[in-house]
């Protein structure tokens, strides 16, 4: 059992960076576009005046946090190859472009200000398909 | 007329009470990852609780004595002891949970913080505990909760295609990326949350308190065998529902906010004001029901007075045991722990809980000397062996599974 468990745990530790790196950054992505597809689903409601102001913000807010906290663990992964530091580099400006969107949204709900809001819809679709063709590098 | 009557109210409330937080949000969460590849799950638990359950009603109805009382007899205190510790830390665990649940309803509908709407939910919990009549607390909730049914509803509003529904509940794997790990560990959230300990604990207590007896098996069994299918079916139209709206476009459900979009994408403002007050009435509901559950299993196995058919004064201790766990629970959230991952992680430790709360229901139930002639009949026995073989599968591999899929992520 314990010569398993410790087989196990060098294994894991001795895959592929690259491939480490990538998974990660596909799981990351995916957690991420989730956040981004919220938002975007919540300000498509508002803009339908399906939705009233006051749980969209509460929604929106869930999604930034939740976004910001997938960004930062994912900004603590070290690549130790220059394909991997390629990938990072790209994750990190995807994300952040992520972040960026969200965060406007929940600044314009904060203001009351649906028009802002909307405007981000453009960016936020972006952003969800950047992040859904780094979700598909895992395949 | 009068019998019809209750009996009807017996299963909207068995309905309308089945949902809570676990509920809510494991079926939301599955179906927005695995579609309706996990369905099977909801029947598999559905059936497990409806056969416990009905056990654990029928040894109330003939002994006139609470499941917890004859299991401290007739197993002795040790034995009593373990499954009194499991099932307790686990109810606990979920109305911690439930409580959590009801501050984030009203922060959804308000915009103020949980953190502050939760000691006021745990005060509500314990004045309706300790001034509302027991049928009228189980019957108003209960009957608040059927507006979760706007989930059915909503689900045929999204025009879902149903022969893919249906092609995704006959094909039992994980899909696209999710391995198996995930796919058995989700299932085993499913299947604790189906069939979480205080509902039994709720339901056989219940029955003392409303002074079961032989003559109203009839009405125990149809609550059991109509009230829990069909609260089976809601949670199958929130996993639905998930299925329909997340699975395409990539959401992975984490909030109470997200559980509730597809009731806003089909109706708009009005389906959320209904999704939330039902929302509400479930998690308080339940936080009543697992708030006495507490007090009821700790009270009846240490013999103390219990319940609510005598006055406060009369069952202190039992009273003090249910604020104690308030209070408990209010200083856990108030921790700033998100309450859905409390729920995540309350109906796995439930599922590893199952055996030591079920098998003893099983045995109690095999006594003739506690329900006479009423004992289990062969058939009854071989399904609820199945189910203990499958609820310690399910106990062995929660562990292991959460720490292999870094539970569930």
């Amino acid at each position: 059992m314990a010569v398993g468990v410790l087989a196990a745990v060098l294994l894991a530790g001795c895959g592929d960076p690259d491939q480490k790196l990538r998974d990660n950054a596909a799981q990351t992505a995916r957690t991420a576009a989730s956040d981004v597809n919220t938002t975007r689903l919540v300000v498509e409601q508002l803009q339908a005046h399906r939705l009233w102001i006051q749980p969209a913000r509460r929604m929106v807010d869930d999604a930034e946090k939740s976004l910001g906290t997938t960004a930062d663990s994912f900004s603590t992964q070290q690549p130790s190859t220059e394909q991997s530091a390629r990938l990072y580099e790209q994750v990190n400006s995807t994300l952040d472009d992520a972040v960026a969107a969200v965060t406007a949204v929940r600044i314009a709900l904060g203001n009351s200000d649906l028009a802002a809001a909307e405007r981000q819809l453009a960016a936020l679709q972006l952003s969800g398909e950047d992040l859904d063709q780094v979700g598909e590098l895992a395949k | 007329m009068k019998k019809l009557l209750g009996v009807t109210l017996g299963i909207l409330t068995a309905i309308g009470g089945f949902v809570d937080i676990g509920d809510l949000v494991t079926n939301a969460l599955v179906g927005a990852r695995f579609g309706m590849h996990l369905a099977w799950i909801v029947l598999v638990g559905v059936i497990g609780i409806c056969l416990y359950a009905e056990m654990s009603g029928r040894v109330v109805a003939m002994s006139g004595r609470p499941v917890f009382d004859l299991i401290r007899e007739r197993l002795g205190p040790r034995t009593g002891l373990l499954a009194l510790v499991a099932s307790f830390l686990v109810t606990l665990l979920t109305l911690i949970a439930e409580i959590g649940g009801v501050a984030l309803a009203f922060e959804l509908a308000s915009g103020v913080s949980y953190l502050l709407w939760m000691p006021l939910a745990a005060l509500a919990v314990w004045l309706v505990i300790w001034r509302v009549k027991f049928s009228r607390l189980e019957q108003a909730f209960g009957l608040l909760g059927l507006l979760l049914i706007v989930f059915a509803v909503a689900l045929f509003k999204l025009g879902p295609d149903w022969g893919q529904l249906l092609h995704q509940a006959t094909q039992l794997h994980p899909i696209g990326h999710e391995g198996w790990a995930t796919y058995a560990y989700y299932g085993i959230a499913l299947f604790g949350a189906a069939m979480t300990p205080y509902e039994v604990f709720f339901f056989s207590s219940g029955g003392v308190e409303e002074k079961w007896t032989r003559r109203d098996l009839g009405t125990e069994r149809t609550n059991v065998f109509i009230g829990f299918p069909l609260g089976g079916l809601l949670s199958l139209s929130i996993m639905g529902c998930a299925a329909v709206l997340f699975l395409p476009a990539g959401i992975q459900v984490g909030t109470l906010g997200q559980v509730a979009l597809p009731v806003v994408v089909a109706f708009g403002k009005i389906g959320l004001a209904v999704v939330l007050i039902g929302m509400f009435a479930a998690t308080f509901g339940a936080a009543l029901e697992t708030a006495l559950s507490c007090g009821y299993t700790i009270a009846q196995y240490r013999g103390w007075q219990w319940g609510k058919f005598v006055r406060p004064r009369e069952a202190s201790r039992f009273h003090v045991v249910i604020i104690v766990c308030l209070v408990l629970a209010v200083l856990t959230l108030l921790t700033a722990v998100d309450p859905v991952k409390v729920t995540e992680y309350s109906v796995v430790f439930a599922a590893m809980a199952l055996p030591l709360t079920y098998l003893p229901i099983l045995i109690v139930a095999n006594d003739p000397d506690y329900v006479g002639r009423e004992t289990n009949g062969p058939v009854r026995n071989a399904v609820g062996l199945f189910y203990l073989a499958l609820l310690t599968i399910a106990s062995v591999a929660a562990i292991p599974l959460m720490i292999i899929t870094k539970a569930g992520a």
